[in-house]
């Protein structure tokens, strides 16, 4: 599937309205992760690849030992 | 040559007609954003018949406005999908749920546009806080996602939106939905 072009700069996005084939960037305890969602799992989680290793994980990996105070969500 | 003249002057009208017809037509689809929408074609391997719309979590924070509002969204997705040949049930094929998030943005954009950094009259050019403007506005996502019966999404439409900061979202939305779900079509079944 093509990456979509993203309309509006600095969108922030929500784990609700997670969309797949799109890029998403998080930032959680001072790592920064930017991720192509590939397929959505249950309400609050989906499986992504890494735009950098190519590697699969899933999104609730990220968050599951909180989120820090530079947490942010975005549309990459 | 007053034939001429009639020509070339009819001539000039059909450019403006065709410029002005063009015109219109990149401001129809360059301002606004399409809707995107993927099919999982792997999970969309039954027959669906009947639909329900899943409404979102009730927070106890809601307004009675925004139940009224979310009571319209719902009936807005019923009727677009009884249109397209689904019936509601309570225990259907076919789970329809969706979220909407809006964000408050702000864009600064620079007035001066000299590529130098001054101009003829102003031969030292100090940067100042005028030379800016600050607009605000709200962007968000309106998502619907249709799962199977097995919880397995099959297809999900989006849009993004923008609205003037004073605009109201409630106005917009049900507008945007009709748009979303008029994207979708009853998946094919394989022979």
């Amino acid at each position: 599937m093509k990456h979509p072009t993203k309309p509006y700069n600095d969108l922030q996005a929500s784990f609700n309205t997670i969309r797949v084939g799109y890029r998403y960037r998080l930032v959680n305890y001072g790592e920064t992760s930017v991720f192509e969602v590939l397929e959505i799992i249950s309400n609050d989680d989906c499986r992504v690849r890494s735009v950098d290793t190519l590697e699969e994980y899933r999104l609730s990996d990220l968050i599951k030992y909180g989120k820090g105070d530079d947490f942010a969500f975005s549309e990459e | 040559m007053i034939l001429r003249l009639v020509k070339s002057k009819a001539m000039l009208r059909k450019k403006r007609r065709y410029f002005l017809l063009l015109a219109s037509l990149w401001l129809g689809t360059g301002c606004a954003t399409k809707v995107a929408s993927i099919y999982n074609y792997s999970a969309a391997d039954g027959d669906f018949k009947t639909f329900l719309v899943v409404a979102p979590e009730e927070k106890d924070s809601q307004t009675p406005e925004n139940k009224l509002f979310d009571q319209r969204l719902q009936a807005i997705l019923t009727t677009s999908l009884e249109n397209k040949g689904l019936q509601t049930s309570s225990l259907p094929d076919l789970y329809v749920s969706y979220a909407v998030s809006v964000y408050n943005t702000s864009e600064t954009t620079s007035n001066f546009n000299n590529p130098y950094g001054y101009n003829y009259y102003n031969r030292y050019y100090y940067p100042s806080n005028f030379d800016y403007t600050t607009r605000t506005y709200k962007t968000g996502v309106f998502l619907i996602n249709i799962k199977n019966a097995r919880g397995k999404l099959i297809w999900q439409g989006s849009k993004t939106f923008r609205l003037k900061s004073k605009e109201s979202v409630q106005a917009r939305i049900p507008e945007i939905c009709r748009e979303v779900i008029g994207a979708f079509s009853l998946p094919v079944p394989s022979t």
